[in-house]
């Protein structure tokens, strides 16, 4: 079914559109959650939590883009419960090493952030991305917001793990000196 | 910030790059395994094969068109068997023209087929070399014949693939400066050590880049004649650089393009931080 028409089915209120939901994306969002959580069980909950978020949320919402959308409200939602858990230290799939490599980026203090700060960075990080040849912004993605491991990157672009490694280096170091030029200090 | 406000912020990026990143994980492969193939094996016989970009170059001369290239594949990457008639490459490499057994060393491995089967063609060490630690130059045994076998490039899958220029020094026994002996450079020699770790620091801590980038960086934005003009520029400028080791062998086919400060290296490309004297 096409995305359109599974929005108009929330639009409608029908009950189709967690089922044409779960169909057509509940594998995108599982391995979203997995790659995050680690634990089936916790990314099958998240993908449930996901159908729920996406049925309070449209309408009003009418996404242009139904995969990302959905994939964000999983991510987030794969995001929270992980660091829930990770207060007991218990549970993390590959994000606990995806977060080590993004703390090179940053100085690891309490910052205080509000709703413009974030949307200004958010857009600085789009600029940076729109400097990177397709393939690597593809790879910084596939890394820092799919949080896929860096063996499964390799095997897709075919390219050696440690080449998939060099590079998301690269562009690390290349991220905090694009932000730091343009005045953050993160 | 805390390194989870950053990967929380990152959630919010562009949806459109996110999609088409997902789509990349789960698009089918492009298959053009074979073109790479034969893309890579054209680099090794030292012809320039650019994706879309012509490139005209002057500087190699090619060998006589009715005689076949003999090309093995080992460990990753191709090596050229060189005929012992062919004096000129044995020339260039400074390598003899007969190999005697006291020269042959140990066992290494079995050259591959095209299909990945190993073949009776047994890769053994060059004993005048065995101290460089170098795998750019092995000895090949097939039944009582020898010949050498020299290293031409890494097979890569894609443009983007590309090896550090570390790795590539390394290859041919080169740690640090003190390793090389001589750089020729547009026919003039240098034996100064301070001018040879000028250069090696330089090309060693360079930004390594593959063929995609390569293009992007350079050729992007100009339409197809201007492309042209400066490829030709280009080829017409490009210096010649061959490094000799303190253990004898020999680098040949570094490009220096000194208009854009970039040296190629067997299907990889480096940007210089700052021009070669």
């Amino acid at each position: 079914m096409e995305d359109r028409d599974i929005v108009n089915l929330y639009w409608q209120r029908s009950e189709d559109a967690i089922r044409e939901t779960a169909s057509k994306y509940g594998g995108y969002c599982k391995s979203i959650a997995k790659n995050i959580l680690g634990s089936n069980e916790d990314a099958e909950e998240c993908v449930n939590d996901t159908y729920l978020n996406a049925w309070n949320s449209m309408p009003p919402h009418r996404p242009k883009i139904l995969s990302t959308y959905l994939g964000k409200i999983t991510r987030h939602l794969s995001f929270d419960k992980f660091r829930h858990k990770n207060a007991d230290k218990r549970g993390g799939g590959e994000i606990t090493i995806v977060l080590d490599e993004l703390a090179e980026c940053v100085s690891g203090t309490e910052s205080v952030e509000n709703d413009v700060s974030r949307k200004l960075l958010v857009e600085e990080i789009n600029s940076f991305l729109n400097t990177l040849p397709q393939e690597k912004c593809n790879i910084f993605l596939c890394r820092y917001w799919y949080a896929i491991p860096v063996s499964e990157i390799a095997k897709r672009f075919g390219m050696t793990e440690n080449n998939v490694s060099v590079t998301l280096n690269r562009m690390r170091k290349n991220l905090k000196t694009y932000l730091t030029e343009r005045g953050y200090d993160l | 910030m805390k390194k989870e406000n950053l990967f929380d912020i990152i959630g919010d990026v562009d949806e459109q790059k996110v999609a088409t990143a997902g789509r990349a994980m789960t698009a089918k492969k492009n298959p053009r395994s074979l073109w790479m193939k034969w893309g890579a094996m054209a680099a090794c016989l030292c012809l320039m094969l650019v994706a879309s970009i012509p490139f005209v170059s002057n500087i190699h001369q090619q060998k006589d068109p009715a005689k076949a290239y003999d090309i093995v594949e080992f460990n990753s990457a191709y090596y050229e068997v060189i005929d012992a008639d062919d004096a000129k490459i044995l020339n260039k490499y400074n390598l003899p023209k007969e190999i005697t057994s006291d020269m042959v060393g140990d066992f290494v491995g079995a050259s591959l087929d095209d299909k990945g089967n190993e073949t009776k063609r047994f890769m053994h060490e060059y004993v005048p070399y065995s101290d460089a630690e170098q795998k750019a130059v092995y000895v090949l045994k097939e039944g009582e014949k020898y010949s050498f076998a020299l290293f031409c490039n890494y097979i890569y899958k894609n443009d983007s693939e590309y090896t550090e220029a570390s790795e590539m020094f390394a290859l041919y026994g080169i740690d640090n400066a003190e390793d090389i002996a001589s750089i020729t450079m547009d026919g003039k020699t240098i034996k100064d050590a301070g001018e040879i770790k000028e250069f090696f620091d330089s090309l060693y801590n360079a930004y390594g880049m593959g063929n995609d980038e390569y293009q992007e960086n350079i050729f992007q934005r100009m339409d197809e004649d201007k492309q042209q003009a400066l490829a030709i520029e280009l080829a017409d400028s490009a210096i010649e650089i061959q490094i000799v080791t303190k253990a004898g062998v020999v680098i040949n086919h570094i490009r220096h393009y000194p208009t854009i400060n970039y040296v190629y290296w067997a299907l990889n490309y480096y940007k210089l931080d700052a021009p070669i004297n």
